[in-house]
């Protein structure tokens, strides 16, 4: 596999259209050499709910109960389910490389970064398991999900690690199947996930703290700074893409 | 004309949800939803046009392999899916 040095970005907090921007720009500016791979993690301002790319929005999205809140909402270029992203009660983190860096084998790959995932949290004492497809569970309740793509010889993955869930917010924004949720033994949709506050006593800061470390665990890697060029790159996908009706309503 | 849906979770994989309108015994305007994976990602609208472009019906013989020869033909790789499903779903719309 190839070896390169990674770049670690410092925690940040963006609207839904432009966390989704930044990780295609810093993609693009990979494939054109201009930026090295990538690992960021990061949070949204505001709550925002993310959908699959192949998604049907008013399927998964209480839209109406959105704007009530002041929710966002955003469509993923990755595929994968729906997501609320608290913004007090999640961590997202994005890994952005070459695709040589990572298994060539899809599901391999997921295994790979998940596996960061769950190093990471039994660093602060939770004892996690990658559940294939794109899932890390806790005593068989989700706690973490993720999505990729490889366009262009660069691979992205993203995910979220549930910090601290609000189930009647959660809930009341996506649509889950209620029978769904009764096929697999739960009584509601909320005992179908976990989160890192009910299952250990670190602080948010110490989740995110043990992440970085599971993640750069291994590597060479150094903590950096976006460029101008990523910047603006990415303020042109938002226009271009995610802060475009056309795009999050195409299903 | 009558829009139809079908939809199923795939044992082990993830939700598949299909829209058809059905002009007579034709499919037309699918559309194929849920959270499942396929790389590249362009390739579903193709997958879509071209299940349209072959005029297919819920009762062809040998379903499963022309939706299979189509996905194929895009080079798209599905995961928490397969054209099975697909095939299934349209099947089970019974235009």
């Amino acid at each position: 596999m190839l070896n390169q040095r990674w770049r670690m970005l410092r925690y940040e907090t963006h609207p839904a259209s432009m966390n989704m921007a930044i990780d295609e720009a810093i993609a693009e500016m990979i494939s054109f050499n201009e930026a090295g791979p990538t690992i960021r993690f990061y949070g949204w301002d505001p709550s925002a709910v993310s959908i699959g790319n192949f998604q049907n929005l008013d399927d998964e999205i209480d839209v109406e109960r959105c704007r009530e809140l002041g929710i966002d909402i955003v469509r993923r270029r990755t595929g994968g389910g729906a997501v609320y992203h608290d913004k007090e009660g999640e961590i997202t983190y994005s890994v952005i490389c070459p695709e040589p860096m990572v298994d060539k084998d899809i599901n391999a790959a997921y295994r790979q970064i998940c596996g960061w995932i769950v190093n990471g949290l039994k660093m602060v004492g939770i004892t996690a398991e990658f559940r294939p497809i794109n899932d890390i569970t806790v005593k068989g309740k989700k706690i973490s999900g993720s999505a990729q793509t490889r366009r262009s010889g660069i691979f992205t993955q993203h995910g979220t690690v549930l910090y601290q869930v609000d189930p009647d917010v959660m809930f009341s924004v996506l649509k889950v199947d209620q029978e769904r949720s009764r096929s697999k033994g739960a009584s509601s949709p909320a005992d179908l996930v976990t989160s890192v506050s009910k299952e250990s006593n670190a602080t948010r800061n110490e989740v995110l703290t043990a992440l970085v470390y599971a993640f750069a665990e291994g590597k060479d890697w150094y903590l950096g700074r976006m460029s101008q060029d990523e910047f603006s790159r990415s303020d042109a996908i938002v226009r271009e893409r995610y802060g475009n009706d056309e795009w999050t309503h195409a299903r | 004309m009558p829009a139809r849906r079908a939809q199923r979770k795939v044992p082990g994989g993830k939700l598949i949800r299909l829209d058809v309108v059905c002009e007579g015994h034709i499919l037309s305007n699918i559309r194929i939803s849920g959270d499942f994976f396929v790389y590249p990602e362009e390739a579903l609208t193709i997958i879509e046009r071209n299940l349209e472009a072959n005029g297919l019906s819920g009762h062809e013989e040998n379903l499963e392999q022309k939706v299979a020869a189509i996905v194929s033909a895009t080079g798209a790789k599905l995961i928490g899916f397969g054209a099975k499903d697909i095939a299934d779903l349209l099947r089970e719309l019974q235009c």
